[in-house]
């Protein structure tokens, strides 16, 4: 056969040789066996020139090798030439030697041939058309690699004539596959397919290549056909892997393996055909996760366009992208605008099924090892899924940047573009993004702008140290980027704004001219944006300058200088001065700014600058350089009035001095997400050639039939058709027999069956499949079929069911049910029930169901079980429903069992969950049937009935939606510690827990017994017994801890007045005269006036002002009591620890309400701060909460349950059994706040109930006071200067300035601080470490009486720890004392005692300076 | 998608080139160089470019780049993903250009008109038989080809990755738990961040076509997980057990990280101080390395690297263990401890010279550090168990557990 092919080869290509001519006659010299010396010679000439020296004498070789006999000298030659190919040598003219080798039987020199054609088959056409009949043959070749092979060949001759021949052969081959019974033969066609989508392709290009020239009309006409049997094929394919089922795999796989490669044909060939996908979508859904790794990437890019063209935009609340847009929208329209808009926000957005699908089949494709994967998969959740969802690919992307440079490079971009528009995204992964010294430097650009995104006001001060040390990088062009960065973290969040112009300013006197420059330019925009600011970081600047001996560093700060010279009229015409000293040594860029300088000042200040400037005109006059000569003369003419100068210098001001815009820092990725993520534009920010648009969400989606696919439908009929006698039978057998059989058989069948049909739907289609069916048909039934349908039903049931169900349930039964059964189901029910129910499954569904239902329905276990026992055949009396009546709302579940949470909020809107029906429809009966059941009681419908209804619906709607995950866990949890915790007081000083009851009622003695374990808690144990006798108790207290701290009498003046002014204070409060004697009584009674007490009595006046006054009473005594428990605590420890010690503690602060009666259905909260060391987690916040239990019933359980973020790390309070009505308890409990005012959210729950609560920290209250001397602060001053380094000055009200005192007392009430004895009555300072990290807070106020200023610096590298303080100190310090009172300032109250509390401290502190170590923080 | 492929070797010679579509002339590289020139390093030259008519992706691996040239829309991770494929192991210029036709053929069918059609390197191996000496002599005398005969089996089954008919006389399964430690250090010693990136490369040499299962003892550590194709993640999903019908040979059976959560062990300090002198262009070095969380194991392979700042010109320190190399064009300093021994810490210390005028560098290199600890995984993942099913032999199981530093960085 081979013979004869190459036969027919020679015939034909010795046929065509009179018509091409050049060429001809090489494939002559080549055809002939044996070439003569004179016909070697003439072909010489006619090699290419550019490779003839080099490889001359080797063609020649090259040729007899492929002209002799021996395959194995063919084969050298062909690998040589092939060499020569992959080198990009010109092997061009070897092509006739070459092409009569291509029937050659040896399969490796055949393979090598085809190598060679395809590289050369475009550049001699004429050559390889002649050859076109050897590979048609070959396409017939039984070995499958030479038909592929040859058909690929073809395709890369690009010729337009062969395009029909083409055409056929690829019919042919698409042909092939429709023969089922050439198993083999179709596995190979298919391999040949793979390679034909290539070839329609080919041809695609060849015709845009080409353009209209040619044979451009056939072309079209091919190019058409091809899009025509594209999809056509591709139909086939599938199908055909489709009917072949699973059952063969070998041709599901080969679908797998076209699939991508028809995809990519798709995109090349016609992407704008959407309509072509349609048929075809939900297979490739399906398909999408065997698919080869390559091909899932392009089908998934090509269903990111489709889905964006077809399906409405699940972003629908806005709340990511457009908040802001949308709010626009809302406040600029117009009402009836409004109005609409509302009613379309009405209707609950529901993800169309196939949208949905996309979307959970891609999933699985994050775990790909294929990183081109991981970002298809990332980009099509980005553009695709709803907001909450697409953080699901978050981790995966990140590990992409464990991958190659490359890969990082893309990944960042990506992520740069992503986190722009949402931080949430990848802030927990921040860390990731720090910068290696060995990343390369786009690598650490990108790592840089995504950090910077990330900035928020939280993480701040974490990113700016990483920041600082980036700085210091020996990348230069790196550190400039930081430099950047950092100007663009101080534009963006305000807290860090004068930070980090510290931090730049310091940078000025760096050697590296670049950071310099790049500093500078930095804060010529910072205070171009901060117009008010200018005059501090000028004068700095100024002091700098003599430093900086960058000149372009000084030539900025000249400028600024000049440009707002108005702001600093004092220093201006000074630096003016110096540089008139030094002008001539200047470098040229410094001279010029020194020129603008003079005109600018000489403008505005000319009385003190007019003769610098006409020196420095003089000396710029005769300057070497001609840019200041020309400079020079140009700004005599503009200011110096004079005969000859024009108009211009009228105007001399506004050019000069004209305000400049400010220039906007942001991020680079900006205007990126234009751009679909992953793609080739997107990384390089323009258009690349081929992009296509992805469009934006249409308003209504499309029509979703188009999906369907005709073939499925039909089979569902077909399957549905043969069954259909039995579907008539049906409604006749069915109502007789159903009640019979279905309790016994569907327990059994269901759950076996039902899992493996529903998979999501599982608690809801089993209750309502039954009382559907049944109830209706009753009336009808004959009396014969009972027999009939417990043989059918079992069987066809199972098989019928699962397929149709699914099918027409979802889409019939929320249409029909809601609008029938609620009229026709209470007027029927009770009259056909009991006339119907035979008397047998009753007895037989109690006894099963209990034991099924769980089984099946794992949801509803908790809730069943209190119910109205299944067990209780009779059921209630006509009289007394178990369930509210019927016409209670459809929200309340019907008789809830004591503890069970009165239903979900009613406000919620009833968000069906895609798959179960709505909720109950109004007025279906809740309970079982009002109507009285005579003699049987209620058979095994109505049991599904009332059950399954009300039970799951009012349930489904609030859990599924709006807390999705986290209630879960809280009910499983509390089971498991609470048996034994409550106990632990007894043995550990734990987070105590004190119950106490209400006066007159008994006190539950839980801690009780703390009373008698140590002597130590004799105070604890006393205002514990008796709460009601708080002089008792605080004296007490006074008097236990008077002992362990030295006491003081100096300030009992003070004090006297600051109790009686605290007093007046807490009028509001019931007991306030309880709590005036006792303060009378600790006054007068001990001098020894010691923190504890008054802690306790600010903790009285500042006491939550319940709404009861029963509770009020209760609530400010256990107050004291936790406060003294506390201090207890505190002071077991001191004794215990060495004296020298010294004790300081601040003083609480009001307390914050934290979760209120209404929202915590009776359950109310409050939380203090008491600024004590929490013992159980060092850098935890210690919390004081009060817990009331406002309702009328106990509550039980009380304890934390999921907290968010979830890694947050709480030590919680150990679980409060029960909580008796109207009693309170306080616990403490401790955050660690990670030093940052981020509120802590947490849920606080019950038995039944769980309430989001969040504590917001003052960013006083995460700082202990340390003590240091005097030495030590000013040593720990020294090393924190720069960035660490945050001032203001702020006019003091005149109620604090009164005295050195009252200043502090007010300082210390914003701030948990220790004081730090100075000499100066002016300075005062304090120092405090930060309560989680430690690191040091020193403060500095120095306070000047006229006018009233203070000037307040902190030190601390927790940058934005500092401004908040700072901002909160102000905001203190400037509010009158009345005035403040009135404001809700949560430290309203507390400033007299903290007052108190300081002076006992100085006093301590004072006698035990000499021996406190300098770091010491008390009691750790 | 991709058009063309040119491999550059380090001095920028393209010694081979590969066409899919049309033929794109050599000249579009010269783009690329002008790149290259400004990135100054080789790892610094952006990898997505763009050229008036095309656009050019390259990677940079065992010292040469592949550059590919596409000319219209295609993800950019595509290609980079499609280059990084390890298809032949070891790949330097010589080994390419010794097997230059059978690499040539190997990318003919890699690509189809541009898009990765075989890239699996069981079936390309079957396509193209890797040459070996013993298959060449055979082929000299048979005339045997290289070029496999028939479609491989694998690419159309449903276990592509797989080829049929494996025999081996032992058979073993090996699995290798290796986990990198990736840490940012600060100067006083605090970690900045911390975690545990793992692998479980796998050496299977089954006969047949065996089903494996393997557990762990404790799956939850996994946080985030990557597989090989062949691993079922529907099993992964629901039992947390990796169930997979194995390649044939050596590959990555997944890759994973250990959740934040988990605290990071940091098995090594270095205690090091590292200054630069305003006045006399000499700095000082002192470096003592130690052990910190090493779970009772040997620390192995230390090796402490620095880049030096510019200034640097030559060093003249003492170690009391390993050895130390100075690169002075590089400016990077090695100092390969070795075996860590917690009795006697190793110290180098010594003076550094800098440039006579050259301004006292601002910043201290901070230290790449390499080390190893065998049989131990850091985040304590264990192998509970594997089972085979599907045959009927008994295979020999390893486990080998591997702790390696990687992007472990000590900040001065």
């Amino acid at each position: 056969m081979y013979g004869c092919a190459f036969s027919a080869f020679r015939f034909e290509a010795k046929g065509a040789m009179r018509a091409a001519l050049e060429s001809a006659e090489n494939l002559e010299l080549s055809l002939q066996t044996e070439l003569s010396q004179e016909e070697q010679a003439l072909t010489r000439p006619r090699r290419c020139h550019d490779h003839q020296e080099a490889q001359g004498p080797g063609n020649d070789d090259l040729k007899e090798m492929l002209e002799s006999n021996k395959d194995s000298h063919k084969l050298e030659a062909m690998k040589r030439i092939v060499g020569l190919i992959a080198k990009g040598k010109n092997a061009s003219e070897l092509f006739p030697a070459v092409v009569k080798n291509v029937a050659n039987k040896n399969i490796e020199l055949k393979k090598l041939v085809y190598v060679y054609l395809v590289r050369y088959a475009e550049e001699q056409q004429d050559l390889a058309l002649l050859s076109i009949s050897t590979f048609q043959r070959a396409l017939k070749d039984p070995n499958q690699l030479i038909r592929a092979s040859a058909l690929r060949v073809l395709s890369s001759i690009r010729v337009p004539i062969i395009v029909p021949i083409m055409m056929l052969a690829i019919k042919e081959s698409a042909c092939d596959i429709l023969d089922p019974d050439q198993k083999e033969q179709l596995i190979e066609v298919i391999e040949k397919l793979l390679k034909d989508k290539s070839t329609v392709v080919v041809i695609e290009e060849e015709d845009e290549w080409e353009g209209g020239g040619g044979g451009g009309g056939e072309m079209e006409e091919v190019v058409l056909e091809g899009g025509r049997w594209r999809p056509c094929t591709r139909c086939k394919i599938e199908m055909r892997g489709e009917e072949e089922g699973g059952g063969e795999g070998e041709e599901r796989r080969g679908v797998y393996l076209v699939a991508g490669s028809v995809v990519m044909a798709f995109e090349e060939v016609c992407p704008d055909r959407i309509d072509l996908i349609h048929k075809n979508y939900r297979k490739l859904c399906n398909l999408l996760v065997d698919v080869e790794e390559w091909g899932q990437v392009v089908i998934m890019s090509m269903l990111t366009r489709y889905a964006r063209t077809q399906f409405t935009s699940p972003w629908k609340e806005g709340a990511l992208l457009d908040e802001n847009n949308e709010k626009a929208f809302y406040d600029s329209d117009s009402e009836e605008k409004k109005d609409q808009t509302e009613e379309e926000e009405d209707q609950p957005y529901v993800m169309d099924p196939d949208h949905r699908l996309l979307l959970r089949n891609t999933k699985p494709l994050l775990q790909s090892r294929n990183t081109a994967v991981v970002m298809a998969v990332a980009q099509l959740y980005w553009h695709l899924a709803p907001t909450h969802e697409v953080s699901a690919v978050t981790k995966s992307l990140v590990r992409l940047l464990r991958s190659h440079r490359e890969v990082q490079y893309v990944v960042l971009q990506n992520i740069a573009t992503m986190s722009i528009q949402r931080k949430g995204m990848f802030e927990p992964f921040m860390k990731s993004f720090y910068v290696r010294s060995t990343d390369a430097t786009h690598i650490k650009t990108l790592k840089l702008e995504i950090l910077t995104n990330l900035a928020n006001e939280a993480n701040i001060s974490t990113i700016l140290r990483e920041f600082q040390t980036y700085v210091k990088s020996q990348d230069k062009a790196f550190a400039a980027a930081t430099i950047q960065a950092i100007g663009r973290c101080a534009t963006d969040i305000s807290e860090v704004t004068d930070t980090c112009l510290n931090g730049l300013v310091l940078l000025l006197s760096n050697p590296d001219e670049t950071v310099v420059a790049e500093s500078v330019v930095v804060i010529k925009k910072l205070l171009q944006t901060q117009p008010t600011q200018h005059s501090d970081i000028i004068k700095h600047m100024a002091k700098l300058f003599d430093k900086i001996t960058v000149a372009m560093a000084r030539a900025s700060i000249l400028w600024l200088m000049g440009e707002y010279c108005e702001r600093v009229p004092k220093i201006a015409p000074d630096v003016l001065r110096k540089m008139a000293k030094s002008f001539t040594a200047e470098e040229d860029i410094v001279k010029l700014q020194v020129v603008n300088l003079a005109a600018k000042l000489y403008l505005t200040n000319s009385k003190q600058t007019k003769l610098l400037t006409q020196y420095i005109l003089n000396l710029g006059k005769y300057d070497q350089n001609y840019d200041i000569r020309d400079r020079t003369r140009f700004i005599r003419q503009l200011i110096v009035p004079n005969e000859k100068s024009g108009a211009l210098s009228k105007y001399a001001r506004r050019i000069l001095l004209a305000p400049k815009p400010a220039p906007l820092l942001q991020s680079a990725f900006k205007d990126r997400d234009r751009f679909q993520l992953g793609t080739l534009s997107h990384s390089l920010n323009t258009k690349a050639s081929g992009y296509q648009e992805l469009s934006d969400w249409p308003a209504v989606a499309p029509d979703q039939s188009v999906r369907n696919v005709e073939g499925r439908v039909l089979n569902i009929v077909a399957f549905v058709g043969p069954l259909s006698p039995t579907s008539l039978v049906y409604p006749l057998v069915h109502p007789l027999v159903h009640p019979l059989v279905h309790p016994l058989v569907h327990p059994l069948v269901h759950p076996l069956v039902h899992p493996l049909v529903h998979p999501w739907s599982t608690p809801w289609s089993t209750p309502w499949s039954t009382p559907w069916f049944t109830p209706w048909s009753t009336p009808g039934s004959p009396p014969g079929s009972p027999l009939v349908h417990p043989l059918v039903h079992p069987l066809v049931h199972p098989l019928v069911y699962p397929l149709v169900y699914p099918l027409v349930y979802p889409l019939v039964y929320p249409l029909v049910y809601p609008l029938v059964h609620p009229l026709v189901y209470p007027l029927v029910y009770p009259l056909v029930h009991p006339l119907v129910s035979p008397p047998g499954p009753p007895l037989v569904y109690p006894l099963v169901h209990p034991l099924v239902h769980p089984l099946v329905h794992p949801w509803s276990t908790p809730w069943s079980t209190p119910g109205p026992p299944p067990g209780s055949p009779p059921g209630p009396p006509p009289g007394s429903p178990p369930g509210p009546p019927p016409g209670s709302p459809p929200g309340s579940p019907p008789g809830p069992p004591p503890g069970l949470p009165p239903g979900p909020p009613p406000g919620l809107p009833p968000g069906p969950p895609p798959g179960p029906p709505p909720g109950p429809p109004p007025g279906l009966p809740p309970g079982p049937p009002p109507g009285p059941p005579p003699g049987p009681p209620p058979g095994s419908t109505p049991w599904f009935t009332p059950w399954s209804t009300p039970w799951f619906t009012p349930w489904s709607t609030p859990w599924s939606t709006p807390w999705s995950t986290p209630w879960s866990t809280p009910w499983s949890t509390p089971w498991s510690t609470p048996w034994f915790t409550p106990w632990s007081p007894l043995f550990t000083p734990g987070p105590p827990v004190t119950l106490v009851k209400e006066s007159g009622a008994p006190t539950v003695g839980k801690a009780k017994p703390s009373k008698s374990s140590k002597s130590e808690d004799k105070f604890y144990s006393d205002s514990e017994g008796e709460p009601e006798d708080d002089n008792q108790g605080s004296k007490d207290g006074s008097g236990s801890s008077g002992d362990s701290s030295s006491s003081e009498g100096s300030d009992s003046e003070e004090e006297s007045s600051d109790e009686s002014g605290q007093s007046d204070k807490s009028d509001s409060s019931d007991s306030d005269g309880d709590q005036k004697k006792n303060k009378n009584k600790i006054n007068t009674k001990s001098k020894a006036k010691s923190k504890p007490a008054d802690s306790e009595s600010e903790e009285k006046n500042s006491g939550p002002v319940p709404s009861s006054s029963s509770e009020d009473g209760s609530s400010s005594s256990e107050a004291s009591s936790s406060s003294s428990e506390a201090e207890s605590d505190t002071d077991q420890k001191n004794t215990s620890s060495s004296k020298s010690k010294p004790k300081v503690q601040a003083q609480p602060k009001k307390e914050v309400s934290l979760l209120d009666l209404d929202d915590g259905k009776g359950l109310s909260g409050r939380y203090l701060f008491p600024r004590q060391p929490y013992l159980y987690g060092a850098t935890m916040v210690h919390l004081q909460l009060t817990l009331t239990n406002g309702s009328d019933r106990p509550l039980e359980e009380i304890h934390v349950g999921d907290r968010s973020p979830a890694n947050l790390p709480v030590h919680c309070f150990n679980t409060i059994d029960r909580l008796e009505p109207q009693a309170s308890v306080t616990v403490s409990m401790g955050i660690d706040f990670n030093d940052s005012t981020q509120a802590a959210i947490f849920q606080l729950c019950t038995k039944e109930d769980a309430f989001s609560v969040s504590v917001q920290p003052a960013m006083g209250e995460l700082l202990l006071p340390t003590s240091l001397t005097q030495q030590d602060f000013e040593k720990e001053r020294g090393q924190l200067l720069g960035m660490n380094e945050t001032s203001a000055s702020v006019a003091v009200a005149a109620d604090h300035c009164s005295s050195a005192a009252a200043l502090k007392k007010q300082v210390l009430s914003v701030a948990n601080l220790g004081e730090v004895l100075t000499g100066s009555n002016d300075v005062h300072r304090f120092a405090g470490r930060t309560v989680s990290s430690g690191a040091l807070v020193l403060l500095t106020v120095e306070q000047r009486d006229t006018p009233p200023v203070a000037t307040l610096t902190v030190h601390t590298d927790k940058t934005v720890m500092a401004s908040v303080l700072l901002k909160d100190l102000k905001q203190a310090l400037t509010h009158p004392l009345h005035h403040r009172l009135a404001s809700p300032s949560p430290d309203a109250h507390t400033h007299d005692a903290c007052y108190n509390g300081l002076q006992g401290r100085k006093e301590r502190a004072s006698g035990d300076t000499s021996s406190v170590p300098p770091f010491s923080i008390p009691l750790q | 998608m991709i058009n063309s492929l040119f491999l550059i070797n380090h001095s920028g010679d393209v010694f081979l080139e590969k066409h899919w579509k049309s033929v794109i002339g050599r000249s579009v590289c010269d783009y690329f160089f002008e790149a290259k020139e400004k990135a100054g390093e080789p790892e610094n030259v952006p990898p997505v470019l763009r050229t008036p008519h095309h656009y050019l992706i390259s990677i940079y691996r065992d010292k040469l780049f592949f550059l590919s040239v596409i000319q219209a829309e295609a993800p950019p991770l595509f290609v980079i993903e499609f280059l990084h494929r390890d298809y032949f192991g070891e790949c330097s210029e010589t080994v390419i250009k010794d097997n230059v036709v059978t690499v040539y053929e190997l990318l003919e069918e890699m690509l189809d008109n541009g898009f990765p059609l075989a890239t699996e390197s069981n079936i390309l191996k079957e396509l193209i038989r890797p040459p070996t000496v013993l298959r060449t002599m055979v082929n000299t005398l048979t005339g045997t080809s290289n070029v496999g005969e028939k479609l491989p089996t694998g690419q159309l089954s449903a276990i592509p990755w797989r080829r049929s008919g494996v025999k081996y006389t032992n058979n073993e399964a090996y699995f290798d738990v290796i986990e990198e430690i990736d840490a940012i250090v600060d100067k006083s010693g605090t970690t900045v961040c911390a975690e545990i990136q793992g692998v479980i490369e796998a050496c299977i040499k089954l006969s047949g076509m065996p089903d494996l299962t393997l557990s762990f003892m404790n799956p939850r550590l996994l946080d985030d997980v990557s597989f090989h194709p062949c691993v079922r993640y529907k099993r992964w999903e629901s039992e947390r057990v990796l169930s997979f019908i194995p390649p044939d040979g050596n590959f990555t059976l997944m890759s994973y990280h250990v959740s934040a959560q988990n605290l990071v062990a940091i098995p090594v300090y270095v205690k090091q101080s590292i200054s630069f002198f305003e006045s006399g262009s000499a700095g000082r070095l002192d470096l003592t390395a130690g052990p910190k969380q090493t779970m009772g194991k040997t620390v192995e392979g230390l090796v402490i690297t620095i880049h030096m700042p510019k200034a640097v010109l030559s060093t003249s320190l003492t170690a009391t263990q390993g050895s130390h190399t100075y690169d002075p064009t590089t400016k990077v300093l090695v100092w390969d401890i070795g075996k860590l021994n917690p009795q006697k810490l190793p110290n180098l210390r010594g003076s550094l010279s800098l440039q006579v005028g050259a301004p006292k560098p601002e910043d201290n290199p901070s230290l790449n550090i390499a080390l190893k600890i065998q049989q131990l995984a850091i985040s304590g993942l264990k192998v509970n168990r594997l089972d085979m099913f599907g045959e009927k032999y008994t295979p020999f199981k390893g486990v080998k557990y591997l702790t390696k530093a990687g992007k472990f960085q000590v900040r001065t």
